[in-house]
């Protein structure tokens, strides 16, 4: 299915699925975030502060990820703007 | 009146006790085998052909899609692409062949089971970091630490919980979207076992295909990201 798309529509394609792949990845690292505070908190006992900080550096996973995929954006704009 | 629910796995006696993901998986697996053993040896029987035949016969089968998988590696990463088509092209065929066989009545597919895509999608996540400390040595722990060195403590782990969220989201969207379409399937196959499911099938089809491609596509972008040098 996809030798035969053309190449203009393969492009597209392909950053449909990095596109569609930015939600899951981003609930996913804040729940990751949390779930590793949660433990870390279970096993030095002082709930609730790392879950807390933990949180936080899920958020900044999710918001990485949305960094990456805006210069990959930029990138392919101007490789297209080149052409 | 209540009846056995009848799988191919119940055929044979040492598969019977199995969980069916793991049988379903044995039998997928056993004609991926039988499959690549046939094409290996026509392909070597007529190595010195250079003219192809005429019509369409098993040969060109298995040579479009070895040519396609290695295609679409090459060109989605690059000349490096080459040292990872064994991996990705196995992972594809396990895959494609494991959502395609949940069309198949009789088959429950290994993909829509937590283990089976987690076991994928984990083997890409060490893979991912064999080949990058491969590729740099020990100063691939320098992916992780961010643009400034003073910026390691904040950086680390929010690297690293992106890094756990990679394998997690692979194998989440695939157990998600086979045993979703496999699900309503059955349910429209309960309802009206005429016609009616078709169209559901025919989208079957498609999200087998399009899973499949998802997942080697992001893992490919993630074994390119551990071997390449810029900084990200």
């Amino acid at each position: 299915m996809y030798m035969v798309l053309k190449d203009t529509k393969r492009d597209t394609f392909k950053s449909l699925i990095d596109y569609s792949s930015l939600g899951l990845e981003m609930g996913l690292s804040v729940a990751i975030g949390i779930v590793i505070g949660y433990f870390l908190d279970r096993f030095f006992k002082t709930y609730p502060y790392l879950t807390i900080i933990f949180t936080f550096f899920g958020i900044g996973a999710a918001f990485k990820t949305i960094i990456i995929l805006i210069k990959k954006m930029q990138k392919e704009d101007e490789r297209n703007n080149n052409k | 009146m209540e009846h056995e629910v009848f799988t191919w796995a119940s055929l044979f006696p040492f598969l019977k006790h199995l969980p069916p993901h793991v049988s379903n998986g044995i039998i997928v697996s056993v004609i991926l085998l039988i499959i690549v053993f046939l094409g290996y040896r026509q392909l070597k029987k007529k190595e010195d052909e250079v003219v192809p035949e005429p019509n369409f016969s098993f040969k060109n089968f298995v040579e479009m899609i070895v040519e396609g998988i290695s295609n679409l590696v090459v060109d989605s990463m690059g000349p490096r692409g080459k040292e990872f088509i064994l991996l990705v092209g196995t992972l594809a065929l396990f895959i494609l062949f494991n959502n395609l066989s949940g069309l198949v009545p009789g088959f429950l597919p290994a993909t829509d089971n937590v283990n089976t895509t987690f076991a994928c999608s984990i083997t890409v996540f060490v893979m991912t970091h064999y080949y990058g400390f491969k590729e740099h040595g020990i100063k691939y722990l320098k992916h992780f630490t961010g643009p400034f060195w003073w910026l390691a403590p904040l950086m680390v782990p929010i690297e690293l919980i992106g890094h756990f969220a990679r394998p997690l989201s692979l194998g989440l969207r695939l157990f998600g979207n086979i045993t979703g379409d496999h699900l309503v399937t059955a349910i429209f196959f309960g309802l009206v076992p005429l016609l009616v499911p078709l169209p559901v099938m025919f989208l079957g089809l498609f999200v087998a295909f399009v899973q499949t491609f998802v997942f080697v596509l992001l893992s490919m972008a993630y074994f390119s990201g551990a071997i390449s040098h810029e900084e990200h």
